[in-house]
């Protein structure tokens, strides 16, 4: 990755909640196209993104989005005309319609004249595949359609850095597959971080993986790289091995083993997921330590 | 069904009225025909542009999609308030239900007690908690988390404070609408029933500007217990009949006061106005 094309970076980038250290002196540049942002719960992935979405200020280091400083009121507005954001947990307003709900964000997102706010909304609402439920209440939604609410806000305005925490979890495969056309379509131009627990979203839509835990970044490549770096310790074995860093029973009744070989085991293709495994040293989505449930949320 | 009249528009009478350039009453006609002729339909298809049939059926969506609004809503814009804005206000997540209910019964306590010569306790009884009221309205409209949608807010463009005063408008224009219908049913107590608008304001103001510093939630708990406080150890000291008309915070000077404090503290909340922006949610959750 070139400078010019570097468009958020972190240099050194420090957060702690009380006493624990959710971003330990982080390092990181983000350009065009997708980066996954990978790791287990209270890795540190949404401190990550709400400060690089100018939600959250870094205890220490330096920061800069869009060429901006968000530290700085001016530089800050800056960013947040050209942001898109999809928070952890996002809310809603359960009774406004879809159409009502996305037409207020696009207020909030200085759109102020009515007409070609609307036109943005109707365009955004059909770019997520929710043209047909412009009038229904956010109450009547399933989770998948309320995600895409969410992910259509994001696209308003057409920003030039989207920031989506975790916007695919709970979506249903089809839901998932438009949500990466979505995402990618928008990669071609602009800035996409995207943090998830899903180690297929990475391999289907990234070309980058950042792997971060407890807070430091240990990992950082195409995730052709990382699967790579899996190569030659992952196995497969008619049965288990408690020498294994990690093992597992697949749904052909073998043992997928992940480290030293085994005895009587023969060498697999590695996937994404067992490069993410033997990199972290614990299965997916589980927490780090007893801290860090309370962290990253 | 009717069949095909036997006789047809010619082309150059469609042609212009495909283009709005016939008189009224010629127009009609030719629409009254065209309703019955499926052949002059068809005749007058190939003339109209798409781009005018676009615009038609973009202004149907529009028509369509447009949000419903409120009665207020519509008043407002009538007025030349923005569109944006009555929507942002129509939106504002701030239990409107709940403190104008609150702000009603209040005043009709007040309005009841002085209709009936009731105490003067109660009168002050009133006075003092109806301040509160409001300051949990605007507590409610600034404090982020109380809004579903804070962290999304939180990276918009538009300044957290002019979202903050928009939303703390709903609160207060009710609220003042209220206390000045209920000081006109009882106009032979002069300005007794809105005595307490003034120290309103100044513990509103003053909540938001040391909430620039804490945690709002804090300072509006601090400073309404002080309020209560303050009348709780005067109404102990002091004869009923006095309770009002001595008390300090309700004398001409002490009015003036916080009327003072109202505009010095709106002074600091604007000066201080950037530091209602990063949220830490790792603090507040």
């Amino acid at each position: 990755m070139t400078a010019a094309t570097t468009t958020v970076e972190l240099a050194e980038v420090t957060k702690s909640y009380g006493s624990t250290r959710a971003l330990d002196a982080i390092t990181v540049g983000f350009g065009r196209g997708v980066t996954g942002v990978l790791g287990p719960n209270g890795a540190g992935k949404t401190t990550l993104l709400r400060i690089v979405a100018t939600v959250l200020a870094p205890d220490s280091g330096a920061l800069r989005v869009l060429g901006e400083d968000p530290a700085e009121v001016r530089g800050r507005l800056s960013i947040r005309r050209r942001l898109g954001y999809f928070p952890q947990e996002p809310g809603y307003y359960a009774n406004l319609t879809t159409f009502e709900f996305v037409d207020y964000i696009a207020i909030l997102k200085e759109m102020t004249v009515r007409r070609l706010r609307h036109d943005e909304v109707r365009r955004v609402l059909a770019q997520v595949g929710l043209s047909d439920a412009t009038h229904k209440r956010i109450k009547a939604l399933s989770g998948g359609m309320r995600r895409r609410v969410i992910v259509a806000q994001a696209l308003l305005g057409d920003p030039e850095l989207l920031v989506l925490d975790e916007p695919a979890a709970g979506l249903d495969p089809e839901q998932r597959l438009r949500f990466r056309e979505t995402v990618s379509a928008v990669a071609e131009r602009h800035t996409v971080l995207l943090s998830t627990h899903q180690t297929e979203d990475v391999t289907a839509l990234c070309q980058r993986v950042v792997v971060i835990d407890g807070g430091r970044i240990l990992h950082d490549a195409t995730p052709e790289a990382l699967v790579e770096a899996a190569r030659g310790r992952v196995w497969l074995a008619d049965r288990a091995d408690p020498a294994a860093r990690l093992s597992w029973r697949t749904g052909t009744g073998q043992h997928r083993l992940i480290g030293d070989p085994p005895t009587g085991a023969t060498l697999a293709e590695p996937a994404l997921e067992d490069a993410y495994l033997l990199l972290i040293g614990r299965p997916v989505g589980t927490g780090s330590d007893a801290a860090g449930s309370s962290r990253g949320r | 069904m009717t069949a095909n009249p036997n006789w047809h528009i010619d082309p150059e009478l469609l042609a212009g009225y495909v283009t709005g350039g016939l008189g009224r009453v010629r127009s009609a006609s030719v629409e009254t025909h065209l309703v019955a002729c499926a052949s002059c339909r068809a005749a007058m298809a190939p003339l109209i542009t798409t781009d005018r049939l676009d615009s038609n059926l973009a202004a149907i969506t529009e028509r369509v999609d447009r949000p419903r609004r409120h009665l207020v809503e519509r008043l407002l814009e009538r007025v030349g308030v923005p569109e944006h804005v009555t929507r942002v206000l129509a939106v504002a997540p701030t239990e409107r239900g709940t403190w104008l209910a609150g702000i009603v019964v209040a005043l009709l306590v007040a309005v009841a007690a002085d209709l009936f010569s009731g105490s003067p306790v109660t009168v002050f009884a009133f006075l003092v908690a109806a301040p509160l009221l409001p300051l949990v309205g605007v507590t409610a409209a600034v404090t982020f988390r109380q809004d579903p949608l804070h962290e999304l807010v939180a990276a918009v463009p538009m300044s957290a404070l002019k979202l903050f005063m928009m939303r703390a408008l709903v609160v207060l224009a009710p609220t003042i609408a209220v206390a000045a219908g209920a000081s006109m049913l009882v106009p032979e107590q002069g300005w007794e029933p809105v005595l307490w608008l003034l120290p309103s304001f100044g513990l509103m103001a003053a909540t938001l500007a040391l909430g620039s510093w804490f945690p709002v939630r804090a300072v509006a708990w601090t400073l309404g217990g002080a309020w209560v406080l303050a009348a709780t150890l005067w109404v102990r000291g002091t004869p009923s009949a006095d309770l009002v008309g001595s008390y300090a915070a309700f004398r001409p000077g002490g009015q003036l006061g916080w009327l003072a404090l109202s505009l010095l503290a709106g002074f600091v909340v604007v000066l201080r106005r950037d530091s209602f922006d990063f949220v830490d949610l790792g603090r507040t959750s």
